[in-house]
């Protein structure tokens, strides 16, 4: 039998924005390894989460602990050292930039070296650009768009920005690899081959996989375990055959009928 | 007494401060533009007052009246042809717009009415008003008054009528707006024409005490940009808490520290807000949705 | 290939050292190399705001403040303390950097209208506070630096003082280059097209700002130091926010996001009242005074007309030409040019 690691665990993560409660006393645990979705109706608070996991926002109660450290230290800029990167709903590529120097941001935690050795343009910082250039390039790679590097980025169709950004986030070498809707604007074709692209990179690379998603189809197929949300809370988590014919899952989706995204 | 005496002529002062700021927070707030033209705006709008009244020959509220018109049509002009076109366009863009406005309408002035100064008469003169101790020139007395009365007309108007509540909107939501039939690209050009009229109404007050030349506002709008600052750039209260406080305070560094500090008090106050407080007094924090 | 290379580099170094040791020879022409110097100054401190405010998105309409800090520190050092000009250029730069990191810090909490705001407080307030400071900087007197000794040699001479300047250039344009193909230039793009991804990417924010300030004041400060040493009459109320607004000028009209435009931004904003003054010497005394105004006026048209027409700049007319000759050619041989030609 493989032995569970926790790698993320959140513990009454509670949200306040003014007077709204938008998260509230959620808790939930992801396995190392493992694929786990983050779904509920609009307004349930799931970005509101992730964007507690990227230390944007700052929790009024509860704690977040991620491979046995305490998140809740770690400024904005320091997630990545701590080995959680994301993805982000509105696509935020750096549009002043091609796809290859979107990619080489990514890197941006993992090179050495400093400001002076940049403007001096020494031997060292130049052998490490290239060598970056080549690991980001082999990033692309891995998702198919290699052929885009030197394209400025606004001028990519909207799919393959949503792949330069999952490459501008795997670059960091991450452990865990947080994705905002990444099935958003995306037909069943592309939905179907991004669920097959994101079990293969979790395999290929061992990256853990959290996903908050609309597309049912794609969370039910690829995860291994679901937390649902409503209201700022939790109310379900398991197997995605336990979720599908939980009671108040199915009642907190009837009442709106299913998003498409 | 002197304290009070120093106060009140502060508040006059501060009058002035607070129209023009009110000008600049207006616009920011509707069309989200800072408008660094607007010390140059009025001091054309104030110009052509002078115009009106020396080479037209106007009675002063004649005069007065055609300033801001002519303020009016000129705040309309520079948002339908400049302001508007930018409206997708960086905030850095929208700035530089604003500064080419100013270098052109200073140059333009120039070359409209010279640039030797000339004196420019009060609204209203005769013996200050006494009160006790404390003694009130008419022109603060005139500042103060035309001060109270558009600040209540802003606030009713604000407040309470369909136009005051549609700026609003027009500022947190421009799309909604108009899909709710809001006629957005109407309330931008209210919105410049109001700001304009504010900042002639503010030159035409302060060139008695200045003379009339083309840097009249040059010192006038860095206060008012304090003041704006001071009382929080996206709150209206606070552009006019902001202008009299700031005119009640230097007048304060003047009276009992050094009038040479005056100057510099302002751009420390400027530093100290942004650093400390970067909202201002009545201010609000705004946030990005990711 | 490698000849032409060669070639190509031997003729643009002649075209850039060789006038000034012969054409002085045929005419005087102290007054065009001066301009040539003057343009090659604005050119170094256009090259620092354009970090500042092309790459990192940053807003800065204080600029002329670093310049003042450069020069005054500069002359100040020179006359009064005895410093040789070899340690006071660098060090005035460094004096100028250190206060730009300074003014990094409440940059951090401002951004877009409210931080113009607080760099215009900034450029409004040094020169004010460099007046009163009259130790330093002769108060309304202003300061006479001296010409400069570098190497035994007097640089008092404007064909001589070209070379000070134009060295200084190459360097100070070979580093911006360099930070700009780096990680730290990408890292302020990423900061100018996306704070929050670039957080969540791990570029601490506050350190890059208060870097990117830090560096285009440097740049200034060794624009004032030089400035001082050239014009040799420096009072603190030169550098105005007229100035400031010709850096901002001479960014909009040459590209906001390249280092050649950054050099012709500078060149032609530099160039701009002196050509007007050509142009009107000859007219009649009532005209003259309309024309002193001119310049301004038309940097004001410029700006508004860019800012309408061609939000890149000149550049942008430059690269459009570029890519639509290219599109010919490659239309002669039926090939797509639609993504190679980024200029």
């Amino acid at each position: 039998m493989k032995t569970v690691v926790t790698l993320l665990a959140v513990e009454e993560l509670t949200v306040k924005f003014g007077g709204l409660t938008a998260v509230n006393a959620l808790s939930f645990a992801v396995a190392a390894g493992t694929i786990h979705g983050l779904i509920g109706p609009n307004g349930a608070g799931k970005s509101t989460v992730f964007n507690c996991l990227s230390r944007f926002y700052e929790p009024a109660a509860g704690s977040i602990s991620f491979d046995g450290h305490n998140l809740l230290n770690a400024p904005p800029h320091g997630v990545v050292k701590a080995g959680i990167v994301r993805t982000f709903q509105n696509v935020e590529l750096f549009r002043g930039m091609t796809v290859l120097e979107n990619v080489l941001v990514g890197q941006h935690s993992t090179f050495g070296g400093s400001f002076f050795q940049d403007m001096f343009a020494t031997a060292k910082a130049r052998a490490q650009e290239k060598a970056k250039r080549e690991a980001a390039l082999t990033t692309l790679e891995l998702l198919g768009i290699a052929d885009t590097a030197n394209a400025y980025v606004g001028s990519l169709p909207y799919g393959k920005q949503k792949k330069v950004e999952v490459a501008r986030a795997l670059a960091a070498n991450p452990k865990l690899l947080l994705l905002d809707e990444p099935a958003a604007g995306l037909n069943p074709q592309e939905t179907y081959a991004l669920g097959d692209l994101i079990v293969d990179l979790g395999r290929k690379l061992g990256v853990t996989v959290v996903l908050v998603e609309h597309d049912m189809t794609l969370v039910m197929r690829i995860c291994d375990q679901i937390t649902v949300m409503e209201f700022g809370r939790k109310i379900a988590s398991g197997r995605p055959d336990e979720i599908r014919c939980n009671p108040a899952v199915i009642k907190a989706y009837l009442g709106e009928g299913e998003d498409i995204a | 007494m002197i304290l009070l005496q120093q106060v009140i002529s502060g508040l006059a002062t501060g009058c002035l401060y607070a129209l023009v700021a009110l000008g600049l927070v207006l616009i920011f707030k509707t069309t989200e533009v800072v408008n660094f033209a607007q010390g140059e705006m009025a001091m054309f709008c104030t110009f052509v007052a002078f115009s009106l009244l020396v080479v037209v020959g106007l009675p002063y509220w004649g005069a007065f009246a055609g300033a801001l018109a002519v303020a009016a049509v000129l705040g309309i002009l520079l948002e339908r042809l400049f302001i508007r076109p930018l409206h997708k366009s960086s905030l850095l863009s929208v700035l530089i717009m604003t500064i080419g406005i100013m270098m052109v309408i200073n140059g333009v002035a120039g070359w409209i009415w010279g640039f030797e100064p000339s004196n420019f008469p009060t609204a209203v003169s005769g013996e200050p008003v006494r009160l006790g101790q404390l003694v009130i020139t008419m022109p603060d007395v005139m500042n103060l008054a035309v001060t109270c009365v558009i600040m209540a007309i802003f606030y009713l108007v604000f407040k309470y009528s369909m136009v005051g509540i549609a700026m609003r909107a027009a500022a947190e939501n421009r799309v909604v707006c108009r899909l709710m039939g809001v006629k957005v690209n109407k309330i931008m050009a209210t919105t410049w024409a109001i700001g304009s009229m504010l900042g002639a109404v503010a030159g035409i007050l302060i060139a008695p005490v200045t003379f009339l030349d083309l840097s009249m506002m040059s010192e006038v709008i860095i206060k008012a940009f304090t003041a704006a600052v001071l009382g929080g750039f996206n709150s209206l209260p606070g552009a006019v808490v902001g202008g009299l406080l700031l005119g009640v305070m230097e007048n304060l560094v003047a009276g009992y520290i050094s009038t040479e500090l005056k100057g510099a008090f302002a751009f420390a106050l400027i530093v100290a807000v942004l650093c400390i407080r970067p909202t201002g007094l009545l201010g609000t924090v705004e946030r990005k949705k990711v | 290939m490698h000849r032409r290379g060669l070639l190509t580099s031997l003729l643009a170094a002649a075209v850039l050292l060789l006038p000034p040791q012969i054409l002085p020879w045929f005419t005087d022409c102290s007054y065009y190399f001066y301009l040539i110097d003057l343009m090659g100054i604005f050119a170094i401190g256009t090259l620092g705001l354009g970090l500042l405010v092309g790459f990192a998105g940053q807003i800065s309409i204080g600029h002329a403040a670093f310049m003042a800090i450069g020069a005054f520190f500069s002359g100040f050092t020179t006359l009064q303390l005895g410093w040789p000009f070899w340690l006071a250029l660098p060090a005035a730069g460094l004096a100028a950097g250190v206060s730009g990191f300074a003014l990094g810090f409440p940059a951090l909490r401002l951004s877009g209208q409210y931080l113009a705001i607080a760099t215009l407080g900034f450029g409004v307030a040094v020169p004010q506070v460099l007046v009163k400071w009259e130790s330093v900087s002769g108060g309304f007197n202003g300061l006479k630096p001296l010409a400069p000794m570098l190497f035994g040699y007097k640089l008092s001479l404007e064909e001589d003082y070209y070379y000070l300047v134009l060295i200084t250039l190459l360097l100070m344009g070979w580093l911006a280059r360099n930070v700009v193909a780096s990680r730290t230039g990408r890292a302020f793009i990423a900061l100018r097209d996306s704070e929050t991804a670039a957080q969540a990417m791990g570029i601490n924010i506050a350190h890059y700002k208060t870097l990117a300030f830090a560096f285009s004041a440097f740049y200034a400060g060794i624009a004032g130091s030089l400035y001082a040493h050239l014009v040799r009459f420096i009072g603190a109320t030169d550098f105005n926010l007229g100035m400031s607004v010709n850096y901002l000028t001479a960014l909009v009209v040459g590209g906001l996001v390249s280092i050649p435009g950054f050099i012709a931004g500078a060149a032609f904003i530099t160039a701009l009242p002196h050509g007007v003054n050509a142009l009107t010497r000859g007219l009649p005394g009532g005209m003259k005074a309309m024309a002193q105004n001119f310049p301004q006026v038309l940097t004001g048209v410029v700006l508004i007309l860019v800012v309408l027409y061609l939000p890149q700049g000149l550049m942008q007319l430059w690269t459009g030409l570029k890519a639509g000759w290219a599109a010919k050619v490659r239309g002669r041989r039926g090939e797509n040019s639609r993504d190679t030609a980024r200029g």
